[in-house]
Protein backbone atom coordinates (compact mmCIF):
# COMPACT_ATOMS: atom_id res chain seq x y z
CA UNK A 1 0.00 0.00 0.00
CA UNK A 2 0.88 3.40 -0.98
CA UNK A 3 0.05 6.75 0.87
CA UNK A 4 0.75 10.78 0.12
CA UNK A 5 2.34 12.62 2.92
CA UNK A 6 0.31 14.02 5.12
CA UNK A 7 -0.25 17.72 3.80
CA UNK A 8 0.08 20.84 6.47
CA UNK A 9 -3.16 21.46 7.95
CA UNK A 10 -4.68 24.90 7.00
CA UNK A 11 -2.76 27.57 8.09
CA UNK A 12 -4.43 29.22 11.61
CA UNK A 13 -1.96 32.30 11.26
CA UNK A 14 -1.43 34.82 8.71
CA UNK A 15 2.04 34.54 7.47
CA UNK A 16 4.29 37.20 5.20
CA UNK A 17 7.33 35.20 4.50
CA UNK A 18 9.83 37.96 3.65
CA UNK A 19 12.22 35.67 1.52
CA UNK A 20 11.97 33.48 -1.29
CA UNK A 21 14.25 32.77 -3.88
CA UNK A 22 12.78 32.24 -7.59
CA UNK A 23 15.14 31.84 -9.59
CA UNK A 24 15.99 31.33 -13.76
CA UNK A 25 17.24 27.98 -14.48
CA UNK A 26 19.86 29.31 -17.20
CA UNK A 27 20.21 32.86 -17.90
CA UNK A 28 18.73 32.21 -21.07
CA UNK A 29 15.21 32.41 -19.73
CA UNK A 30 16.16 36.13 -20.27
CA UNK A 31 16.88 36.30 -23.86
CA UNK A 32 13.55 36.85 -25.16
CA UNK A 33 12.81 39.96 -22.50
CA UNK A 34 16.16 41.59 -23.61
CA UNK A 35 16.66 44.57 -25.54
CA UNK A 36 18.38 43.66 -28.78
CA UNK A 37 21.35 45.68 -28.28
CA UNK A 38 22.24 43.34 -25.05
CA UNK A 39 21.33 40.48 -27.49
CA UNK A 40 24.08 41.08 -29.22
CA UNK A 41 26.28 41.31 -26.51
CA UNK A 42 25.12 37.84 -25.72
CA UNK A 43 27.00 35.45 -27.58
CA UNK A 44 26.60 31.70 -26.84
CA UNK A 45 30.05 31.49 -25.07
CA UNK A 46 29.16 34.19 -22.67
CA UNK A 47 25.93 33.02 -21.37
CA UNK A 48 27.44 31.00 -18.52
CA UNK A 49 29.85 33.87 -17.14
CA UNK A 50 26.74 35.68 -16.54
CA UNK A 51 25.45 36.59 -13.87
CA UNK A 52 28.90 36.05 -11.89
CA UNK A 53 28.36 33.92 -9.08
CA UNK A 54 30.26 33.89 -5.53
CA UNK A 55 33.24 31.84 -6.23
CA UNK A 56 32.60 29.78 -2.67
CA UNK A 57 31.54 25.98 -3.12
CA UNK A 58 28.83 24.91 -0.56
CA UNK A 59 29.67 21.00 0.66
CA UNK A 60 26.05 20.90 2.23
CA UNK A 61 24.83 22.38 -1.77
CA UNK A 62 22.76 25.58 -1.71
CA UNK A 63 19.28 24.53 -2.20
CA UNK A 64 17.30 21.89 0.33
CA UNK A 65 18.06 18.53 -0.91
CA UNK A 66 14.07 17.78 -1.04
CA UNK A 67 13.52 21.09 -3.36
CA UNK A 68 16.34 19.61 -6.11
CA UNK A 69 14.79 18.03 -8.90
CA UNK A 70 16.54 15.40 -11.15
CA UNK A 71 16.76 17.61 -14.16
CA UNK A 72 19.40 19.53 -12.09
CA UNK A 73 16.71 22.47 -11.37
CA UNK A 74 16.16 23.26 -8.60
CA UNK A 75 12.24 24.36 -6.78
CA UNK A 76 12.75 27.77 -6.94
CA UNK A 77 12.86 27.57 -10.71
CA UNK A 78 9.64 26.53 -10.95
CA UNK A 79 6.41 28.58 -9.83
CA UNK A 80 4.42 25.27 -9.36
CA UNK A 81 6.64 23.95 -7.08
CA UNK A 82 7.37 26.85 -5.22
CA UNK A 83 3.32 26.92 -4.75
CA UNK A 84 2.98 23.29 -3.66
CA UNK A 85 5.95 22.66 -1.78
CA UNK A 86 6.11 26.09 0.12
CA UNK A 87 3.06 28.59 -0.36
CA UNK A 88 0.64 25.56 0.12
CA UNK A 89 2.05 23.48 2.39
CA UNK A 90 2.55 26.32 4.92
CA UNK A 91 -0.28 28.58 4.17
CA UNK A 92 1.80 31.22 3.35
CA UNK A 93 -0.48 34.60 2.95
CA UNK A 94 1.79 36.31 0.74
CA UNK A 95 5.46 35.28 0.21
CA UNK A 96 8.33 38.16 -1.23
CA UNK A 97 9.77 37.68 -4.03
CA UNK A 98 13.53 38.48 -3.50
CA UNK A 99 14.96 39.23 -7.52
CA UNK A 100 18.06 39.18 -8.42
CA UNK A 101 20.84 41.12 -7.02
CA UNK A 102 23.80 39.30 -8.63
CA UNK A 103 23.88 41.87 -11.48
CA UNK A 104 25.12 44.32 -9.49
CA UNK A 105 28.50 42.25 -9.45
CA UNK A 106 29.08 42.94 -12.99
CA UNK A 107 31.74 45.42 -14.21
CA UNK A 108 29.91 45.94 -17.51
CA UNK A 109 27.41 47.85 -15.51
CA UNK A 110 24.93 49.32 -18.42
CA UNK A 111 25.08 45.39 -19.33
CA UNK A 112 23.77 44.12 -16.18
CA UNK A 113 21.27 46.92 -16.10
CA UNK A 114 19.65 45.66 -19.20
CA UNK A 115 19.91 42.20 -17.88
CA UNK A 116 18.08 43.45 -14.68
CA UNK A 117 15.47 44.91 -16.59
CA UNK A 118 15.13 41.88 -18.38
CA UNK A 119 14.57 40.12 -15.38
CA UNK A 120 12.12 42.43 -13.96
CA UNK A 121 10.12 41.82 -17.14
CA UNK A 122 10.53 38.16 -16.61
CA UNK A 123 9.42 38.09 -13.03
CA UNK A 124 6.71 40.09 -13.48
CA UNK A 125 5.25 37.62 -16.74
CA UNK A 126 6.08 34.51 -15.35
CA UNK A 127 5.42 34.79 -11.48
CA UNK A 128 3.62 37.70 -10.09
CA UNK A 129 1.41 38.26 -12.34
CA UNK A 130 0.40 34.10 -11.98
CA UNK A 131 -0.18 34.36 -8.38
CA UNK A 132 -1.27 37.02 -6.29
CA UNK A 133 0.36 35.77 -3.10
CA UNK A 134 3.85 36.67 -5.02
CA UNK A 135 4.94 40.16 -4.41
CA UNK A 136 8.13 41.37 -6.55
CA UNK A 137 11.14 43.05 -6.03
CA UNK A 138 12.24 45.11 -8.14
CA UNK A 139 16.31 43.94 -9.46
CA UNK A 140 18.60 46.59 -9.96
CA UNK A 141 22.00 46.89 -11.60
CA UNK A 142 23.09 50.09 -8.27
CA UNK A 143 27.17 50.50 -9.72
CA UNK A 144 24.86 53.08 -12.26
CA UNK A 145 22.64 54.64 -9.18
CA UNK A 146 21.13 56.61 -11.84
CA UNK A 147 20.18 53.67 -14.31
CA UNK A 148 19.09 52.16 -11.08
CA UNK A 149 16.53 54.69 -10.22
CA UNK A 150 14.93 54.77 -13.97
CA UNK A 151 14.25 50.75 -13.25
CA UNK A 152 12.56 51.71 -10.48
CA UNK A 153 10.47 54.17 -11.99
CA UNK A 154 9.98 51.79 -14.76
CA UNK A 155 8.34 48.70 -12.87
CA UNK A 156 8.02 49.93 -9.15
CA UNK A 157 4.47 50.68 -10.17
CA UNK A 158 2.86 47.03 -10.44
CA UNK A 159 0.87 46.48 -8.09
CA UNK A 160 3.00 43.57 -7.09
CA UNK A 161 6.36 45.54 -6.72
CA UNK A 162 6.57 46.30 -2.74
CA UNK A 163 10.70 46.88 -2.81
CA UNK A 164 14.06 47.29 -4.29
CA UNK A 165 16.23 44.22 -3.73
CA UNK A 166 19.63 44.86 -3.38
CA UNK A 167 22.47 43.06 -1.87
CA UNK A 168 24.19 43.86 1.32
CA UNK A 169 27.52 44.05 -0.51
CA UNK A 170 27.53 47.29 -2.04
CA UNK A 171 28.67 47.76 -5.90
CA UNK A 172 31.51 50.43 -4.47
CA UNK A 173 30.99 53.03 -2.25
CA UNK A 174 29.28 51.91 0.88
CA UNK A 175 25.60 51.95 0.74
CA UNK A 176 25.13 54.79 3.00
CA UNK A 177 27.74 57.62 0.39
CA UNK A 178 25.64 59.65 -1.56
CA UNK A 179 26.06 59.14 -4.76
CA UNK A 180 23.70 56.35 -3.73
CA UNK A 181 20.84 58.66 -3.10
CA UNK A 182 19.39 58.29 -6.59
CA UNK A 183 18.42 54.96 -5.44
CA UNK A 184 16.47 55.76 -2.33
CA UNK A 185 14.88 58.95 -4.10
CA UNK A 186 13.71 56.21 -6.61
CA UNK A 187 12.48 53.86 -3.96
CA UNK A 188 10.42 56.52 -2.28
CA UNK A 189 8.87 58.18 -5.16
CA UNK A 190 7.72 54.81 -6.03
CA UNK A 191 6.34 53.73 -2.12
CA UNK A 192 8.45 50.85 -2.57
CA UNK A 193 10.66 49.71 0.51
CA UNK A 194 14.33 48.73 0.02
CA UNK A 195 15.27 45.27 0.88
CA UNK A 196 18.73 44.56 1.40
CA UNK A 197 20.14 40.75 0.99
CA UNK A 198 22.91 38.51 2.38
CA UNK A 199 25.27 37.83 -0.43
CA UNK A 200 28.70 36.63 -0.58
CA UNK A 201 30.56 39.58 -2.49
CA UNK A 202 32.02 39.02 -6.30
CA UNK A 203 33.30 40.39 -9.28
CA UNK A 204 33.09 44.72 -8.13
CA UNK A 205 31.52 44.14 -5.13
CA UNK A 206 34.62 43.41 -3.66
CA UNK A 207 35.39 40.97 -0.50
CA UNK A 208 33.28 39.67 2.19
CA UNK A 209 35.84 41.49 4.28
CA UNK A 210 38.24 44.15 4.65
CA UNK A 211 41.16 42.01 4.77
CA UNK A 212 40.41 39.48 2.13
CA UNK A 213 38.32 36.41 1.12
CA UNK A 214 37.89 33.95 4.39
CA UNK A 215 38.90 30.38 3.52
CA UNK A 216 35.94 28.33 4.57
CA UNK A 217 32.01 28.58 3.79
CA UNK A 218 31.68 28.55 7.74
CA UNK A 219 34.06 31.12 8.30
CA UNK A 220 32.27 33.36 5.22
CA UNK A 221 28.44 32.33 6.98
CA UNK A 222 29.73 33.91 10.17
CA UNK A 223 30.98 36.89 9.30
CA UNK A 224 28.48 38.08 7.25
CA UNK A 225 26.91 39.76 10.38
CA UNK A 226 29.75 42.52 9.66
CA UNK A 227 28.64 42.96 5.94
CA UNK A 228 25.43 43.99 7.49
CA UNK A 229 26.82 45.97 10.09
CA UNK A 230 28.80 47.97 8.30
CA UNK A 231 26.54 48.79 5.63
CA UNK A 232 23.53 49.70 8.28
CA UNK A 233 26.23 51.98 10.82
CA UNK A 234 26.60 53.63 6.71
CA UNK A 235 23.00 54.63 6.04
CA UNK A 236 22.82 55.86 9.10
CA UNK A 237 25.75 57.96 9.82
CA UNK A 238 25.48 59.19 6.04
CA UNK A 239 22.44 60.53 7.14
CA UNK A 240 20.40 58.53 4.52
CA UNK A 241 17.35 57.93 6.43
CA UNK A 242 17.06 61.88 7.45
CA UNK A 243 17.49 62.84 4.13
CA UNK A 244 14.80 60.17 3.38
CA UNK A 245 12.68 60.07 6.11
CA UNK A 246 10.08 57.86 4.30
CA UNK A 247 12.71 55.51 3.00
CA UNK A 248 12.17 51.85 4.88
CA UNK A 249 14.67 49.52 4.58
CA UNK A 250 14.88 45.41 5.66
CA UNK A 251 17.71 43.84 6.24
CA UNK A 252 17.64 40.13 4.64
CA UNK A 253 19.09 37.06 6.14
CA UNK A 254 22.12 39.42 8.49
CA UNK A 255 20.30 37.83 11.65
CA UNK A 256 19.48 40.09 14.89
CA UNK A 257 21.56 39.38 17.51
CA UNK A 258 24.13 41.99 16.82
CA UNK A 259 21.79 44.66 16.36
CA UNK A 260 21.11 45.77 20.04
CA UNK A 261 25.11 46.40 20.32
CA UNK A 262 25.51 48.28 17.17
CA UNK A 263 22.80 50.83 17.92
CA UNK A 264 24.44 51.02 21.38
CA UNK A 265 27.68 51.77 20.01
CA UNK A 266 26.63 54.45 17.76
CA UNK A 267 24.35 55.99 20.36
CA UNK A 268 27.32 55.87 22.57
CA UNK A 269 29.96 57.11 20.18
CA UNK A 270 27.11 60.19 18.96
CA UNK A 271 26.61 61.45 22.53
CA UNK A 272 30.69 62.18 21.92
CA UNK A 273 31.31 63.04 18.75
CA UNK A 274 27.74 64.46 17.45
CA UNK A 275 29.24 67.63 16.30
CA UNK A 276 30.96 65.54 13.38
CA UNK A 277 27.79 64.01 11.41
CA UNK A 278 25.61 67.39 11.86
CA UNK A 279 22.97 65.73 10.10
CA UNK A 280 22.06 63.27 12.42
CA UNK A 281 19.49 65.11 14.64
CA UNK A 282 18.15 62.11 16.73
CA UNK A 283 20.08 59.40 18.08
CA UNK A 284 21.38 56.72 15.74
CA UNK A 285 19.19 53.97 17.11
CA UNK A 286 15.76 56.47 16.55
CA UNK A 287 16.53 55.54 12.73
CA UNK A 288 16.92 52.43 13.04
CA UNK A 289 13.64 51.53 15.14
CA UNK A 290 12.01 53.65 13.09
CA UNK A 291 13.05 52.98 9.41
CA UNK A 292 15.09 49.46 9.56
CA UNK A 293 13.27 46.11 9.95
CA UNK A 294 15.32 42.37 10.04
CA UNK A 295 14.03 39.08 9.32
CA UNK A 296 14.04 36.41 11.44
CA UNK A 297 16.04 33.48 8.74
CA UNK A 298 18.92 31.74 9.46
CA UNK A 299 16.59 32.29 13.13
CA UNK A 300 19.10 32.86 15.89
CA UNK A 301 19.20 29.61 17.82
CA UNK A 302 20.81 30.62 21.56
CA UNK A 303 21.53 27.80 24.14
CA UNK A 304 18.39 29.09 26.16
CA UNK A 305 15.12 30.17 24.69
CA UNK A 306 14.52 32.81 27.10
CA UNK A 307 17.72 34.68 25.68
CA UNK A 308 15.55 35.21 22.44
CA UNK A 309 13.12 37.45 24.57
CA UNK A 310 15.91 39.25 25.97
CA UNK A 311 17.39 40.24 22.90
CA UNK A 312 14.21 41.14 21.23
CA UNK A 313 13.76 43.45 24.59
CA UNK A 314 17.21 44.67 23.90
CA UNK A 315 16.04 45.73 20.50
CA UNK A 316 14.31 47.81 22.15
CA UNK A 317 10.72 47.82 20.00
CA UNK A 318 8.71 44.42 18.76
CA UNK A 319 8.12 45.70 15.91
CA UNK A 320 11.89 45.54 14.21
CA UNK A 321 11.66 41.65 13.17
CA UNK A 322 9.86 40.08 10.45
CA UNK A 323 9.45 36.57 9.44
CA UNK A 324 11.36 34.69 6.54
CA UNK A 325 12.06 30.99 5.17
CA UNK A 326 14.25 31.59 2.26
CA UNK A 327 12.81 28.78 0.69
CA UNK A 328 14.30 26.74 -1.01
CA UNK A 329 17.86 27.57 0.08
CA UNK A 330 19.54 25.00 2.52
CA UNK A 331 18.89 26.55 5.87
CA UNK A 332 15.50 27.24 5.14
CA UNK A 333 13.52 27.77 8.36
CA UNK A 334 10.06 26.03 8.60
CA UNK A 335 6.86 28.52 10.07
CA UNK A 336 5.56 25.89 11.81
CA UNK A 337 9.21 25.34 13.92
CA UNK A 338 11.25 28.22 13.44
CA UNK A 339 9.87 30.57 16.04
CA UNK A 340 9.45 28.96 19.41
CA UNK A 341 6.49 29.18 21.60
CA UNK A 342 8.01 30.75 24.31
CA UNK A 343 8.14 33.76 22.78
CA UNK A 344 4.25 33.96 23.16
CA UNK A 345 1.68 34.25 20.76
CA UNK A 346 1.80 37.91 20.41
CA UNK A 347 5.49 38.14 19.56
CA UNK A 348 4.86 35.33 17.13
CA UNK A 349 1.64 37.28 15.71
CA UNK A 350 3.75 40.50 14.97
CA UNK A 351 6.79 38.14 13.63
CA UNK A 352 4.16 36.56 11.21
CA UNK A 353 2.16 38.63 9.95
CA UNK A 354 1.49 42.38 11.48
CA UNK A 355 5.02 43.91 11.16
CA UNK A 356 5.53 42.76 8.23
CA UNK A 357 1.99 43.88 7.03
CA UNK A 358 2.83 47.00 8.33
CA UNK A 359 6.35 47.17 6.57
CA UNK A 360 5.31 46.43 3.23
CA UNK A 361 1.00 47.74 3.75
CA UNK A 362 -0.19 44.72 3.44
CA UNK A 363 -4.26 43.70 4.42
CA UNK A 364 -5.23 40.56 4.89
CA UNK A 365 -6.32 38.87 1.50
CA UNK A 366 -10.60 38.20 1.02
CA UNK A 367 -11.62 35.29 3.27
CA UNK A 368 -13.20 33.90 -0.11
CA UNK A 369 -9.90 34.59 -2.35
CA UNK B 1 8.60 -7.40 15.47
CA UNK B 2 6.64 -5.42 12.95
CA UNK B 3 7.67 -6.04 9.10
CA UNK B 4 8.50 -2.71 7.06
CA UNK B 5 9.43 -4.10 3.78
CA UNK B 6 11.34 -6.70 1.89
CA UNK B 7 14.93 -6.38 1.72
CA UNK B 8 15.39 -6.13 -1.86
CA UNK B 9 13.23 -3.01 -1.86
CA UNK B 10 15.99 -0.83 -0.63
CA UNK B 11 18.87 -1.07 -3.14
CA UNK B 12 22.17 -0.48 -1.05
CA UNK B 13 22.96 3.28 -0.56
CA UNK B 14 19.10 4.22 -0.48
CA UNK B 15 17.03 5.16 1.84
CA UNK B 16 13.05 4.55 1.69
CA UNK B 17 10.10 6.19 4.14
CA UNK B 18 7.60 4.58 5.92
CA UNK B 19 3.78 4.90 7.76
CA UNK B 20 4.02 2.57 10.90
CA UNK B 21 0.42 3.54 11.97
CA UNK B 22 1.25 7.25 12.97
CA UNK B 23 4.99 7.44 13.41
CA UNK B 24 6.82 8.25 9.89
CA UNK B 25 10.32 5.96 9.72
CA UNK B 26 13.11 5.90 7.05
CA UNK B 27 14.51 2.86 6.28
CA UNK B 28 18.30 2.69 5.05
CA UNK B 29 20.44 0.29 3.77
CA UNK B 30 24.28 0.83 4.24
CA UNK B 31 26.59 -2.06 2.78
CA UNK B 32 24.46 -4.75 3.57
CA UNK B 33 23.28 -3.17 6.90
CA UNK B 34 19.73 -2.01 7.53
CA UNK B 35 19.33 1.00 9.74
CA UNK B 36 15.75 2.56 10.58
CA UNK B 37 15.31 6.22 11.96
CA UNK B 38 12.07 8.21 13.03
CA UNK B 39 11.86 10.57 9.43
CA UNK B 40 11.78 13.58 11.34
CA UNK B 41 14.62 15.57 12.16
CA UNK B 42 14.92 16.52 15.97
CA UNK B 43 15.51 20.59 15.00
CA UNK B 44 12.92 21.70 12.55
CA UNK B 45 11.06 18.08 11.66
CA UNK B 46 12.28 17.96 8.13
CA UNK B 47 11.69 14.48 7.10
CA UNK B 48 15.67 12.96 7.03
CA UNK B 49 14.22 11.05 3.55
CA UNK B 50 14.40 13.82 2.32
CA UNK B 51 18.07 14.26 2.66
CA UNK B 52 21.35 12.96 1.55
CA UNK B 53 23.28 9.83 2.66
CA UNK B 54 26.34 11.02 2.73
CA UNK B 55 29.94 10.39 4.55
CA UNK B 56 31.32 12.61 7.15
CA UNK B 57 35.03 14.09 7.67
CA UNK B 58 36.72 12.57 10.84
CA UNK B 59 38.76 15.03 12.90
CA UNK B 60 42.08 16.14 11.47
CA UNK B 61 44.85 18.38 11.83
CA UNK B 62 44.65 21.87 9.99
CA UNK B 63 44.45 21.59 6.17
CA UNK B 64 43.87 17.83 6.58
CA UNK B 65 40.97 15.98 5.29
CA UNK B 66 39.77 12.53 6.09
CA UNK B 67 36.74 11.06 4.59
CA UNK B 68 35.04 8.43 6.28
CA UNK B 69 31.88 6.83 7.09
CA UNK B 70 30.42 7.24 3.78
CA UNK B 71 26.96 5.96 3.18
CA UNK B 72 26.66 5.71 7.28
CA UNK B 73 26.01 9.59 8.02
CA UNK B 74 22.62 11.07 6.90
CA UNK B 75 21.95 14.58 6.47
CA UNK B 76 18.72 16.72 6.62
CA UNK B 77 17.28 18.22 3.75
CA UNK B 78 17.29 21.69 5.65
CA UNK B 79 20.15 22.97 7.77
CA UNK B 80 22.19 19.83 6.81
CA UNK B 81 23.25 18.69 10.13
CA UNK B 82 24.34 15.37 10.15
CA UNK B 83 23.04 11.93 11.76
CA UNK B 84 24.81 8.28 12.38
CA UNK B 85 22.25 5.85 10.57
CA UNK B 86 22.80 3.19 13.01
CA UNK B 87 22.41 5.28 16.59
CA UNK B 88 20.67 8.26 15.03
CA UNK B 89 22.48 10.72 17.12
CA UNK B 90 23.94 13.72 15.50
CA UNK B 91 27.55 14.15 15.13
CA UNK B 92 27.72 17.59 16.23
CA UNK B 93 26.37 17.12 19.53
CA UNK B 94 25.16 12.98 20.11
CA UNK B 95 23.97 13.82 23.49
CA UNK B 96 21.57 16.29 22.95
CA UNK B 97 20.60 16.61 19.43
CA UNK B 98 19.23 13.20 18.20
CA UNK B 99 16.68 10.84 16.24
CA UNK B 100 14.79 8.02 17.94
CA UNK B 101 16.90 4.92 15.93
CA UNK B 102 14.82 1.74 15.93
CA UNK B 103 16.14 -1.56 16.40
CA UNK B 104 16.00 -3.87 13.02
CA UNK B 105 15.99 -7.22 12.18
CA UNK B 106 16.40 -8.77 8.94
CA UNK B 107 14.48 -12.49 8.85
CA UNK B 108 14.13 -14.37 5.25
CA UNK B 109 14.91 -11.16 3.71
CA UNK B 110 12.53 -9.02 5.22
CA UNK B 111 12.95 -5.88 7.37
CA UNK B 112 11.13 -5.88 10.50
CA UNK B 113 11.66 -3.21 13.80
CA UNK B 114 11.01 -3.33 17.12
CA UNK B 115 9.50 -0.71 19.05
CA UNK B 116 6.72 -0.03 16.73
CA UNK B 117 3.47 -1.15 15.24
CA UNK B 118 0.47 -0.98 13.12
CA UNK B 119 -0.20 -0.43 9.40
CA UNK B 120 2.61 -0.21 7.01
CA UNK B 121 2.54 1.88 3.96
CA UNK B 122 5.37 3.47 1.96
CA UNK B 123 5.52 7.42 2.03
CA UNK B 124 5.75 9.48 -1.37
CA UNK B 125 6.32 12.61 -1.28
CA UNK B 126 3.62 15.05 -3.70
CA UNK B 127 5.56 16.08 -6.38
Amino acid sequence: MTVTAPKAARARTLIVDCDIHESMSSIAELVPYLAPEWRLWFGQDSKPRVPPIHPYVLTQGGVRHDAQRSDGTTGGNHLDQVQWQHLDTYGITYGVLMGNWAFGAMPQARFAAGLASAYNDWLIEGWLEKDQRLLGSVSVAPQVPQLAAREIDRVGGHPQMVQVGLSIAPSGAPWGDERNDPIWEAAVRNHLRVGFHVQPPTGVQGAPTAWGWPGSYLELRSVFTTIFETQLISLVCNGVFEKFADLKVVLVEGGFAWVPGAMWRMDSSWKSVRSEVPWLRRRPSEYVREQVRFTTQPMEEPPEPRFLNQLIDMLGSDELLMFASDYPHWDFDDPRRALPPTLGDELRRKLFWSNAAAFYGLSEPDAET
Amino acid sequence: MQYLCRADELPDGTMKSFLVGRIRVVAIHAGGTFAVLRDACPHQGAPLSGGRLTGTMLPSGFGEYHLARVGEVLRCPWHAWEFDIHTGRSLHDPECDRVKAYDVAIVEGAVYIEGLSGPTAAVVEVA
